[in-house]
This record gives structure tokens, sequence and C-alpha cells, in this order.
């Protein structure tokens, strides 16, 4: 039965219409081109050089402040 | 490596290459939709629609994650899956299922296979949507169970477990069609 099924199932299949490249293309056509997506790579980099970047502020920040109260 | 080429090209703006993409990848979606129950015309839509968003969505397509059909049918099972629940929703969509041509005159094997079919359909409908969706995937060519697997969001284990469980529930489901 399991291989009647797998062999029923194999044969269940639909044609596609004979148009429907045709279709797809004119809708893909009227599409803007697709966005190539950044690289992960660049995307890590970035990253840790925006967070280098938070870090030196708040370096930056905290040394305000000690320079600050020490001039007190 | 011809089709890496074709999706490089279609990112460039070459949409020639990418009805080559379609005309490669069409009937093994067309066969997709029908194994998860779907009728023509809904299966019709859903393709067209799977193909329109992989054209949107190309430049987000990474190799090194996965095979490009891998990301293909991801595409059409959200869709279809979608589709099934929508379906669901509508009582009346359920008795819209395909009905075979079963009283057609002609030989009779072809007609044997034709009430076949037409109870494979039936006992396809019986399916959850889950085991239809694994169950579909099990059945396109080249497909491996890793990638049924990463489809799906499960481990290998798991898949082949789903999809033994779904071929008995289907088999089941015939037995009760054969009466």
């Amino acid at each position: 039965m399991v291989d009647e099924l797998d062999g029923l199932m194999g044969k269940l299949s639909q044609e596609p219409p004979d148009d429907f490249l045709e279709v797809v293309m004119q809708r893909i056509d009227d599409l803007p081109l697709p966005v190539r997506a950044p690289r992960a790579d660049l995307q890590w980099i970035a990253l840790i050089a925006a967070a280098l970047a938070g870090f030196a502020q708040l370096i930056a920040f905290l040394f305000g402040i000690w320079a600050a109260s020490a001039a007190v | 490596m011809k089709l890496e080429a074709s999706i490089g090209k279609s990112l460039s703006g070459d949409r020639g290459e990418f009805a080559e993409i379609v005309r490669q990848f069409q009937r093994p979606l067309f066969s997709f939709l029908a194994r998860m129950g779907l009728d023509r015309p809904v299966s019709e839509d859903i393709a067209q629609e799977t193909f329109v968003r992989a054209w949107i969505n190309l430049g987000r397509y990474d190799p090194a994650v996965s095979r490009f059909s891998t990301w293909l049918f991801t595409i059409a099972r959200n869709l279809a899956l979608s589709e099934l629940d929508r379906a669901e929703k509508r009582p009346e969509a359920r008795e819209t299922l395909p009905d075979i041509a079963c009283e057609q005159p002609g030989p009779h094997e072809k007609l044997d296979l034709s009430r076949s079919m037409s109870r494979l359909r039936h006992a396809l409908s019986g399916l959850s949507q889950a085991d239809r969706s694994i169950l579909a995937l099990a059945y396109v060519e080249d497909m491996t169970l890793s990638e049924i697997a990463k489809i799906e969001g499960c481990t290998k284990v798991a898949a082949k477990v789903r999809i033994h469980r779904a071929k008995m529930k289907l088999r089941i489901l015939m037995e009760k069609e054969n009466g």
C-alpha cells in the first residue's frame, strides 16, 4: 500500500498553463529590479565600528564627569 | 553553476535570465502545489506569487545558506499554507476539491488511475496542513531530508518521523476512501 501510495503521489502533478511563463514575466516587467542585500561581513564591520564609536562616547562622558568632579 | 549565473544576471537586471529560472522551476512547483492538495486555479495564483516574491527578494537570497530550490519552495510553502488557512475559514471552499473525471469513458486502467488519484486528492484534503506540507516536500525531486527539515524548521530526525506519520495517516484515509 505504501508503495502504491508513493506511486500515486509521484503521479500527482499539475502542468503549468502554456502561458504561465508569459504571465509571470509580465508581472515581473512591472516591478523594479531586486535590490542586492548588503554583504553580511560588511554589516558586521559596520556594527563593530558603531559599537566602538558608542563605547568611545561613553568613555569620554565618564572621563568628563571624573574631570569635573576632580576639579571641584 | 548555470543557475547561480542566472541568479547573478537576474540581479543585474536581466529579466530574460529570470525567465529561465521560472521555466526551470515552474513544473516542480506546480506538482508540489498539487500535492499540497490545491486545485489548479489556486496553484496558478500561488506559483505566480512565488516567482514574483522570488524576484522582489532575489537580493536577499544567499547561496551560502541554502540552495535556490530550498529558498523558492520555502516561499511557495508559506504561501500555500496561508491559502489553506484562508480556505479552512471559508466552509464552502472545502467543497471545491478538484473533481477528477471519474465517469469519463476510457480504458479501464486509465479510469482506475483517475479514480485512485481522485481518492488520493480527497484523502490529502483530510490531512492537517503540516502533514500536507511535509509530504508534498518529500516528493519534490532532488529535495534532501536536510532541505525538507530546513524548510519545515525542524531537525532531520523530526522531519523523517513526520513524513512517516503523514504517510501512515494518508494510507488510513485512502483505505477509508476505498471503503
